[in-house]
Parts: structure tokens; sequence; C-alpha cells
């Protein structure tokens, strides 16, 4: 994974585990996350942290498939 | 017939509705594995412990959800089968509502039931449960009441083995708005059960059955009317 990373805060741990397998599924590496919980809006503290190239594929395939992002 | 040690007399177990006996060894190793490799507390960390142990309940979660037709998400883990029922009647029901229960139910859910009956909560009847659909039917039919909120069913009793036709009861149920709820402390594991198939919106299992678990644990499903 590329050592710039973007973080994608979601609403629940089980969200986040969802959401690594899911983007690998789709060839995306991905880590799950503890994020600072005062940058998350609705968010449990959790998410995952992929390369900045694939952020914007992985929010699609995110929201494609009823994962919603809780915001950072 | 099993030996458990040098000094233990050969066991015959035949208590398995208790709880089953003995566990397969996969169940003993799994447990083991995770005490000694991933016994973080998920969801409150994010060191590789905790993150093990998120995994683990995780698939648990995913598993469970594929096994009975249900929702990873709606997958509640509980200490027995008792308390998942617990948990359903009192989050279904509200004050004024009418309870439908049939004549095999257990005590986990008789006694729940007949205590909000008691606090002039709600109020329930008594339907002879079948194995035949028509006349389970008939008989819920004629007790359902116009404040009828939930209907439910031991899937299968722990006296006779009597097994309830669950899929008939929630297609009643679900045209009529009627939240179904099935007690399968004896069934899951054993028999073919799927939430979305047969129109269950509550399901209660222990782990510790036909689930072959340990000890101390129990899962509630919830359908998608719920949250």
């Amino acid at each position: 994974m590329d050592h710039k990373e973007a973080a994608i805060a979601l609403r629940s741990l089980t969200h986040s585990i969802k959401a690594q397998r899911l983007l690998g599924g789709h060839g995306i590496d991905s880590r799950v996350i503890k994020p600072d919980a005062k940058k998350t809006e609705r968010g449990c503290g959790y998410g995952v942290a992929v390369a900045i190239r694939d952020e914007a594929r992985a929010r699609k395939i995110l929201e494609e498939n009823g994962i919603p992002v809780a915001g950072l | 017939m099993m030996g458990i040690g040098k000094r233990t007399p050969p066991t015959v177990y035949l208590d398995n509705a208790a709880t089953t006996f003995p566990k397969p060894r996969r169940v003993i190793a799994e447990t083991e594995r995770i005490l000694r490799y991933a016994c973080g507390n998920p969801g409150r960390s994010s060191h590789r412990l905790s993150m093990r142990a998120a995994e683990t309940v995780y698939e648990c979660r995913r598993r469970v959800a594929e096994l009975f037709g249900g929702e990873d998400e709606r997958v509640i883990f509980t200490s027995s089968a008792t308390h998942s029922l617990n948990l359903g009647i009192k989050t279904a029901l509200r004050k004024g509502d009418h309870v439908l229960i049939s004549d095999i139910e257990h005590n986990s859910v008789i006694r729940p039931i007949a205590t909000l009956a008691q606090r002039g909560l709600i109020t329930f009847d008594v339907y002879e449960a079948s194995t035949d659909p028509v006349r389970v039917l008939s008989e819920i039919s004629a007790k359902t009441r116009s404040n009828t909120a939930m209907v439910i069913a031991c899937h299968r009793s722990n006296i006779c083995n009597l097994l309830q036709p669950v899929g008939a009861i929630g297609e009643y149920c679900g045209s009529r708005g009627i939240t179904f709820l099935v007690d399968a402390s004896q069934s899951a594991g054993c028999a073919d059960i799927h939430m979305k198939r047969d129109g269950i919106d509550i399901l209660c299992a222990p782990g510790h059955k036909g689930l072959y678990g340990i000890p101390g644990s129990g899962i509630a499903l919830f359908g998608d009317r719920f949250f």
C-alpha cells in the first residue's frame, strides 16, 4: 500500500471489517483503523485506510454496497 | 459411550436437549485459540489482540446470519436462549399489545409473558401447537385480535419433539403485520431455518445445544423491521 493513505470513517467496527473484505474483493488493499474520534461525525471511531489513489473508487464501492461513510 | 480419563468411568450422555456433550474438538481448539491469541476487547481498541477479537466476532456474526437467513448486522450475541427471548419479547412489545403463545412454550417464554400480563402491560392467549399447518393456522387465526402484535412459536418441543410449521405461521403473521418470534432452542443447528423464507422477525437460540458452542452463549437475530 502507498505510504500516503486516506482514512474513511465508518459507522461501526462491523462496517469497517465488512468494508475491508468488500474492498479486498475489488482489488483494493485496506486496513481497519481507529481514527481520531474528534474527527468523525457519526462514527464509532473506526474506519478503513486506503491508498489515496484508491479513495474515490473505494468510497463509491462502499456506497454502492450499503456501507455508509460516516464522514471525516 | 465415551471414556473421559483413566479414573473416570465411561459416560453415556443422553442430555443433549439440555446442552450438547461432548463438544467437537474443533470447538475446543477454536476456543483455546481465541483465549490465547485473540482475547482482546473487540470494538474498543486498535491493537492486534483487539482487532483479532473483532475479526472473530464479525466472522461468527456473518456465519450465524448465513446459517439462519438473517443479516450480520442484526445478530445479537447473548448469554443464553432465555436471555435472547427476554430481549426479543421486551424489545418488540408495547403496552396494550396482545400476544399469542403456543401450548408447548418453555418457561423462558411463559414467565416473561405472564409477568408482563400480571403487570397489566399486555394480554395473551395460548394456541394449541401442531405439526399440521392447517390446524395451527386455524387455532391462531381464531385467537387473533385487532391488537395482536406478536405470535410466539416454540419451533421444536423439548418435551415431545413436535415440530411446528414456522413457514406457514410466518406467512400468516407477515400478511397481518404481526411480529413472529421463534424459539429455536431445540431446532437451531438441527432443523432448516431461514428467517426471510419463513417470515421470522425474531429468532432466538442457545449457542450451546445444536450449534455445539460453549455454555453461556446465545443468539438473537432480528429482522429488518427492527433498528
